[in-house]
């Protein structure tokens, strides 16, 4: 493990970690439903990005090493969260709202999966 | 201040999941690093929060700060999809397994976390007495 890497690697978890507070902060003070959209856009979106990192063509090319580990490793590794899906899941279902809960996790799991297979099939290098 | 306790939490998450992943991730065709930060993560967020929203509610900022911070940046989601994506161009059946462990597993373990924190919080409230005992 290199020091570059390492630092980069901490200053992306904070920055992931404080974009994913700040957006569910602002998401929750304008949706009320009981659908945890905070961190399911969150997933999806991050998801997404990671996607580019690894298979896009010209993003491979242009990011060093340690700034792919800090991008992807720590800022969205740190932005997107599995144990807040888990608990939202388990709150959802210990309200009875079992419908609510199996929409949110597989449309989190689906729209995941693709938003990172569709940076894979499709190279958006192009409008770069 | 709220988003520091995040981020330095974030920063400590980050850096454990880094180092899970360099020593069970390498020379594996499955990605067994995350899926142990995110089983032990889920675990461990039902397990804080049950006890914290309980008997530390008054201490925002350090609770911030593991369960947002600290367990958030530890588990990840995005590495789930890409791995997902990169072990279904050889083997589907074990990318859905993957998947399915990591979800099922985890839902699980937050359960567990949840009715070991309920237990951890009556013997609190047992022994110290009041909502806030035992963080004077």
């Amino acid at each position: 493990m290199a020091l570059d890497s390492l630092f980069l690697v901490c200053a992306g978890g904070f920055l992931g970690a404080s974009a994913r507070y700040l957006l569910g902060k602002y998401i929750s003070s304008c949706w009320k439903g009981n659908f945890p959209l905070g961190t399911f856009l969150v997933n999806i979106c991050g998801s997404f990005l990671l996607g580019l990192v690894v298979f896009n063509p010209f993003l491979i090319e242009t990011l060093s090493r340690d700034m792919s580990l800090g991008i992807g490793v720590g800022f969205l590794g740190s932005f997107t969260t599995f144990s807040a899906f888990e608990y939202e899941t388990l709150q959802l279902l210990e309200r009875g709202k079992k419908t609510m809960a199996f929409l949110y996790v597989f449309s989190s799991f689906i729209l995941g999966v693709f938003a990172a297979w569709i940076t894979k099939i499709i190279n958006f290098s192009n409008s770069f | 201040m709220k988003i520091l306790s995040v981020g330095l939490g974030g920063v400590l998450g980050a850096l454990a999941r880094y180092y899970i992943y360099v020593r069970l991730n390498s020379n594996l065709s499955f990605p067994l690093g995350t899926l142990t930060v995110n089983l032990a993560g889920s675990f461990f967020l039902a397990f804080f929060l049950t006890v914290a929203l309980k008997h530390l509610y008054h201490r925002s900022f350090l609770v911030l700060a593991v369960s947002t911070g600290f367990t958030g940046a530890f588990t990840t989601f995005s590495a789930v999809s890409v791995e997902a994506v990169n072990i279904a161009s050889n083997n589907p059946i074990l990318s859905l397994t993957y998947l399915a462990v990591g979800f099922f597993g985890g839902l699980g373990l937050a359960f567990a976390g949840r009715y070991l924190g309920k237990l951890v919080s009556a013997s609190i409230t047992d022994k110290f007495g009041g909502e806030a005992g035992g963080v004077g």
